[in-house]
């Protein structure tokens, strides 16, 4: 039988073989040239890390929870004939991506998977029309910038402040920044004059890197003595998080439950992280940061909420717990998980719950916990004592 | 590129509180929150303002003013309900 790893090496196509943990088990020359990889670099990577893959419309195909990777293990080959594949120097380069799933069992997640091939396409007149024009705004976790599907080599451009005047403006899109602000903002120790003339040119110059880039528009405008990015020319993921989210909640309050599911799981791949994660000192973004994360918090409740009204518990009790990796100390949270447990008979999981939540409670707050949460263990508590003929 | 308050050790330090409502069915909601200090790693959980004061104060070094006593209005409030 030909192994998968000789299949790729003999491949005319860039291909490379995953296993069910989507890690990368082997990758052709091919496929190192189109993503300006050396084969050291590729070692460890999950397949999502070293493709980065987009659709056109600068959505992500990939993550870190790749539904095709599920449908390989069931022997479901995945075909997307047009996205975008992220080189090593952050360019976008536009494939079909192809797949062969590889039978076997399902269950065994260090198997290999699946072969998946690229190859170079050129994106036709229709899906350059459907291509979104917006310049797209990544800020939540690295920050990136892409314009139909290609990101900006932000690293390379010489003058950093650029980066920064525009995550300024970000945060501010569509309401006018003072230039005062923002020359307080870039260099905070220059006097008002040097700061406004450092300003002007570093205006001109995102402009231009922009405009350089293929956007057609004009995103930022000069009113009075403010800038301002300009709504309509922009996509910005934390704005389509945040509608992503309002979505889920309207469909949830009016008992619409998988298409709440549906809003919220889209908004949580939106999440790739934390709001300007590489400005975590700043302040001018700390108060926009913990917002966002209070909203995705509200989003993973939400989510727990519905996989458990459907009874799908398993699912419930992980979106608990990455709810209780971000905040340890939401008491309704330790309270749902433990009722997942219940609700699988897992009742040394529930205890131990428990037991967790009474500890961070009491560290972090020196508070009991709730009568409700109390309530919840109080039958497997009087089980345990039963079967040991305590009273 | 990092800008007055970018990097650690600023002069005025930043804090960002988040409350919320730990809410049950067989138990009176009570108030619960985080505040964060933005310039450094340290962050607390808080019940009462007075635990939240005392975080604020010695992050940042400074005491404030003693508490200010709750308002006539507000401290009688409960006395002024209709019986």
């Amino acid at each position: 039988m030909i192994e998968p790893v000789d299949l790729i090496a003999h491949a005319s196509d860039a291909g490379l073989v995953v296993d069910g943990r989507q890690r990368v088990l082997a990758i052709n020359e091919a496929a190192l040239g189109l993503l300006g990889r050396v084969a050291a670099d590729v070692v460890g990577l999950r397949c999502d890390q070293l493709v980065s893959a987009v659709r056109p419309d600068g959505g992500r195909l990939c993550s870190a929870r790749c539904e095709a990777i599920v449908g390989f293990g069931l022997c479901q080959p995945y075909t997307s004939p047009s996205c975008f594949v992220q080189r090593k120097d952050g360019s976008r380069l536009a494939v079909a991506l192809r797949t062969i799933a590889i039978p076997g069992d399902a269950a065994d997640l260090d198997r290999p998977v699946a072969l998946i091939f690229l190859s170079r396409s050129t994106p036709d007149a229709a899906d350059a029309a459907n291509i979104d024009p917006r310049l797209h705004i990544h800020t939540l976790g690295r920050f990136a910038v892409s314009l139909r599907g290609c990101c900006l080599p932000l690293e390379q451009w010489p003058r950093k402040q650029a980066i920064h005047l525009l995550k300024l403006l970000a945060s501010h899109v569509g309401r006018p920044l003072h230039r005062e602000r923002l020359v307080e903002h870039l260099w905070p120790d220059a006097d008002p004059e040097a700061g406004w003339a450092r300003l002007k040119v570093t205006a001109h110059f995102l402009r231009q890197r922009l405009r350089e880039a293929g956007l057609s528009q004009e995103a930022i405008v000069t009113t009075d003595a403010s800038y301002l990015l300009r709504r309509d020319c922009v996509w910005i993921d934390a704005l389509a998080f945040e509608d992503l989210v309002r979505e889920g909640r309207a469909h949830q309050d009016a008992g619409r439950i998988s298409e709440a599911i549906n809003a919220y799981e889209e908004a949580r791949k939106l999440y790739c992280g934390d709001y300007m994660e590489a400005n975590l000192y700043a302040d001018w973004c700390a108060e926009e940061r913990e917002r966002l994360g209070e909203v995705y918090l509200e989003l993973l409740s939400g989510l727990a909420e519905l996989h458990f009204a459907r009874s799908e518990y398993a699912a419930a009790a992980q979106t608990c717990q990455t709810a209780l990796v971000r905040e340890p100390c939401r008491e309704s949270v330790h309270r749902r998980l433990i009722s997942c447990f219940i609700a699988m008979q897992r009742a040394d999981s529930a205890l131990r719950q428990f037991h967790r939540c009474v500890d961070i409670l009491r560290a972090e707050m020196d508070v009991a916990p709730a009568p409700e949460t109390v309530a919840l263990i109080a039958p497997l508590v009087r089980g345990k004592r039963a079967s040991a003929g305590l009273r | 590129m990092a800008g007055r308050s970018e990097a650690r050790g600023s002069e005025t330090p930043t804090f960002v509180v988040r409350l919320w409502l730990e809410e049950g069915r067989q138990s009176a909601p009570s108030w619960r929150g985080r505040v964060k200090h933005v310039q450094g790693d340290r962050q607390a959980y808080f019940r009462t303002l007075d635990e939240l004061r005392s975080f604020v104060e010695q992050v940042s070094g400074v005491v404030g003013p003693p508490a200010a006593p709750a308002p006539e209005t507000a401290r009688h409030s409960d006395e002024d309900k209709p019986q």
